[in-house]
């Protein structure tokens, strides 16, 4: 008796952990993006940009440092595909002095003569290490701006260990359109002189084609412009096309700060300041070239042109923004900083907030008819029996829903399907041993011993059983996206509590129900 | 209740029978993925799927020349089966992935943005107002509080109210009026939503984009995990059976449950998704979990008789576990029924996989694993005994 009211005790323990770790559900029980309505969103962070970007930047202050010495070549430009840097047309005279200063300017680049031309490749730890801090910004700053949009549930990793993945999975979706423009673009912001072609007339409304800005230069463009498209006005509106200087005095990288504001016909702005030390480039920048225009760009594009009035020192704004919202968030990706490097969306799964809702009520629906059923089946053929393994059933859920609050799990739709599923499949658990009590019985065995009988017998049959299910279900879990794995992660608690239940419990139950000493007749099996 | 006492059924005597029926269906299976095969779902097809909810019965053509108008014009639009529970009328709008390897980003967002800005007078063209049908909760109370400062706590109340309102009825409003008449939403914000909000005549029930490089790597874990988990079967048959007969015959009977059910998914023309996979996996754990109970009862009847024909044996087992053996699959197939008549749409290709995989995994145990061990046993082996 003393070993029994141990068991009973463990038992009680068991069960009250988990209704712990469950009650009450609404905090404990975490639903999945299938049920709650959200995006799951997976992003590579094209790291080839930000390799680009910093050979960019290490050529232009190549260029100045050449300049500074007076020293000849046609041009110095980042060649992205190979990871290098290439000085076109230098002066093979003074060869040494070139390498020299490519040497101090460019520490641990590899430097050597390639046909007319000094090739500089940048070490390949240097490469890794702008990669990886590529991504760990990317993800950093994905961070700032989903906080300061108010997602505060958000979950933003990095996908494995070294990857270029981002997952970005946000409950109670708004605007889906609005959260990935606000977490995938790079918002990287310019100011860039518009140039005037060799024909001296002015671009004031921009070239229709890229190839039209291209004839007014004769199909050559000098080393100091570059093509620029412009933001389309309006949907199917028209393209511009702006010749821009290749150098841009300031950058989003010399924000301060950013915020929406009210033009004066009621429009909405984006005001910025910049660093002091910015404001000066800035200011001398402007001062030089009043009553020419400026283009700002915003990620490559050209979103404003306006004619240089006055000096700017340190604020500005941005104009000709079409909406409040877009201000709004404008602001809000500038004052978190520009991403290093773009971003593409490799997989995104949006489930609205009623296809949530819906699915929600039918796995309850479906849940609550599973329950019903499989009850009904046990009670009707099995009788008094049938409670037994009807109580070790509804432990079993209990078990499962406990340990999912334990570990933190999420519950998803396959993953309630998979509970349903354990309502037949641990009852089988059931089923083997009674079928044994009920074979014992009928070779004339007593009582106690045939429900003895029954569950040693069926023991090692219902553990080859469940584990090949369980098998199975680990390989799903380690291949499995997410809502799979819910799936997974609830059919092997599933399966491993039926262990627990049909086997300790159900037996401990035939142990209290038929006493000790006095002889049972009959089982109701 | 009792349904079995003591049945006495010569199964084995009828395998060649059993076995040919079983044949048949897998030559079938077989064909009909060879000729007409497998439908992929979007996991493994790569592309985008997004369906849309319209209060209104939407026209397609205009639907369709505001995707051709940026650019989709390849999209397939289709009209879903109408759900019984509501009058709204969901749209499919299917965009083919790229050809090659390129990334094409955001397509989902694009085909969005694109049918707001064709379906004029549909949506918030502008952006500017609010729109109550794609609007959540926080983007209604923020909306609102940039508007009309102060009242946070009603506010962001009557918020949650209209939000979960919406969800609960049909997923979207008719009308701007509807949502400003949503129970317990304040006067205050009824009114501000009367004059500034607008309903737009689509809300997004789900997209869903999956690039080229996403969906070749999920085919390829697919493959691993189907080919993993019939290894690790094989495996553990062999170890637990010590005999080579049980394993070979395990990985048959598996075969033949996998191509069945994945001949039903073919015949049906349900979609291959993710879902089905971890149907087919769960297939073939049950199954094997079904052909162990009578594999044991064979190891423990070889012990009880020693020297007994190989027929006999195996029939005695079969009747011995059949009463369970029917039990169990009963109570499985109840479940999953009601997972099929409850789950709604989006388990219904599981839930479809499963019935079929289970009747075919209790099946495949007496026509398929056992007919295969004697056969093994007698004209391999060349034994007369396990």
């Amino acid at each position: 008796m003393n070993e029994l009211r141990w068991k009973i005790l463990l038992v009680l323990a068991v069960v009250g952990a988990c209704l712990w770790g469950i009650v009450p559900p609404s905090e404990k029980i975490h639903l999945g993006l299938d049920l709650k309505g959200g995006i799951h969103l997976v992003l590579r962070v094209e790291t080839a940009d930000a390799v680009k970007a910093q050979l960019d930047s290490q050529a232009s202050t190549l260029r100045a440092a050449l300049q500074r010495r007076s020293l000849k070549f046609e041009r110095v430009a980042a060649v992205p595909q190979d990871e290098a840097i290439r000085i076109v047309g230098f002066d093979k005279v003074v060869s040494d002095e070139f390498t020299r200063i490519a040497g101090t300017e460019l520490p641990g680049y590899s430097v050597r003569i390639d046909g007319d031309d000094l090739l500089m490749e940048m070490p390949i730890l240097e490469v890794d290490r702008v990669k990886e801090a590529a991504v760990e910004d990317t993800l950093e700053r994905i961070r700032v701006r989903v906080d300061a949009f108010g997602l505060a549930e958000a979950a933003v990793q990095r996908q494995g260990q070294a990857s270029d993945r981002i997952l970005i999975q946000i409950p109670g979706v708004d605007d889906p359109a609005r959260v990935k423009d606000l977490v995938g673009k790079p918002a990287f912001l310019e100011f860039k002189k518009v140039m005037t072609p060799p024909n001296g007339v002015a671009l004031r409304g921009g070239g229709e084609s890229k190839e039209a800005v291209l004839a007014m230069y004769g199909g050559t463009l000098p080393p100091d412009v570059e093509i620029y498209q412009g933001a389309s006005e309006g949907t199917g509106g028209r393209v511009t096309w702006w010749p821009l200087s290749v150098d841009s005095p300031v950058s989003g990288n010399d924000l301060v700060t950013a915020r929406t504001s009210r033009g004066d016909l009621g429009s909405a702005e984006v005001q910025f300041t910049l660093t002091p030390d910015a404001g000066g480039r800035f200011e001398s920048f402007t001062g030089s070239n009043i009553g020419q225009p400026l283009a700002a760009l915003l990620d490559k594009r050209v979103i404003q042109v306006a004619t240089i009035q006055a000096a700017i020192r340190e604020s500005g704004r941005i104009t000709g923004i079409s909406t409040l919202q877009e201000a709004d968030d404008l602001s809000l990706k500038l004052r978190s900083g520009a991403l290093p490097a773009g971003t593409t969306v490799l997989e995104e799964r949006t489930v609205g907030p009623s296809l949530g809702a819906d699915s929600i009520r039918q796995g309850v629906i479906a849940s609550l008819a599973g329950l019903i059923a499989s009850i009904g089946f046990m009670l009707i053929y099995y009788k008094g029996s049938g409670v037994n393994a009807v109580v070790a059933m509804i432990l079993n859920v209990v078990l499962i829903f406990g340990v999912m609050g334990y570990m933190g799990a999420t519950l998803t739709l396959p993953g309630i399907a998979g509970v349903i599923l354990t309502f037949g499949m641990a009852l089988d658990a059931n089923v083997l041993i009674f079928e044994r009590i009920r074979e014992e019985l009928r070779l004339g065995k007593t009582v106690r011993s045939a429900v003895e009988m029954g569950f040693q017998k069926a023991f090692g049959t219902i553990l080859d059983s469940n584990l090949t299910t369980v098998i199975a279900a680990v390989l799903l879990f380690q291949f499995g996206t997410g809502p799979i794995k819910g799936f997974a992660f609830t059919l092997i608690f599933g399966l491993a509590a039926s262990m627990f239940t049909a086997v300790f419990v159900s037996r401990l139950m035939f142990r209290v129900l038929l006493g000790e000493g006095t002889r049972v007749q009959r089982l109701s099996i | 209740m009792e349904l079995f006492r003591n049945p006495q059924i010569d199964f084995m005597g009828r395998k060649v029978v059993l076995t040919t029926l079983s044949g048949i269906l897998v030559v079938a299976s077989i064909a009909l993925l060879l000729t007409k095969g497998l439908s992929y779902g979007i996991d493994f097809r790569g592309g985008a799927d997004i369906v849309l909810r319209f209060a209104d019965e939407p026209s397609i053509d205009q639907i369709r020349a505001s995707l051709a108008a940026q650019g989709f014009g390849g999209a397939t639009i289709q009209k879903m089966s109408e759900s019984t529970r509501t009058a709204a009328h969901d749209v499919l709008i299917r965009v083919q992935p790229q050809e090659g390897d390129t990334e094409a980003g955001d397509v989902a967002g694009l085909v969005i943005n694109a049918l707001k800005a064709g379906l004029a007078g549909a949506s918030s063209a502008g952006g500017s107002t609010l729109d109550v049908n794609v609007a959540g909760a926080r983007e209604i109370e923020r909306v609102i509080l940039t508007a009309a400062p102060g009242r946070e706590e009603e506010v962001r109340a009557d918020a949650q109210a209209i939000a979960s309102y919406r969800n609960t009825h049909d997923g979207i409003f008719r009308s701007v009026d509807e949502a400003a008449s949503v129970p317990g939403v304040s006067a205050a914000t009824s009114s501000w939503l009367r004059e500034n909000a607008v309903a737009g005549g689509f809300a997004i029930r789900s997209a869903d984009y999956v690039g080229p490089s996403v969906g070749k790597e999920l085919k390829r874990r697919a493959t691993y995990a189907v080919i993993g988990a019939l290894l690790a079967m094989l495996v553990y048959i062999w170890f637990r059976f010590e005999k080579l007969a049980f394993g070979v015959s395990a990985i048959l009977t598996l075969a033949h449950d996998a191509i069945i059910a994945l001949g039903a998914v073919s015949l049906t023309g349900k979609e291959f998704d993710l879902t089905v996979l971890a149907a087919i996996l769960t297939i073939i754990g049950y199954s094997i979990n079904d052909t162990i109970v009578i594999f044991d009862r064979i190891r423990e009847n070889t012990k009880l008789h020693r020297g007994m024909g190989l027929d006999k044996l195996f029939n005695d087992s079969i009747n011995q576990t059949l009463s369970r053996t029917i039990l169990t699959t009963a109570l499985v197939l109840l479940v999953v029924l009601t997972l099929w008549l409850f789950g709604g749409e989006r388990l219904n290709p599981f839930s479809f996989t499963l019935l079929v995989g289970c009747i075919s995994g209790t099946y495949s145990t007496i026509a398929v694993s056992c007919p295969i061990v004697v056969w093994w046993r007698t004209f391999v082996e060349k034994k007369a005994t396990i």
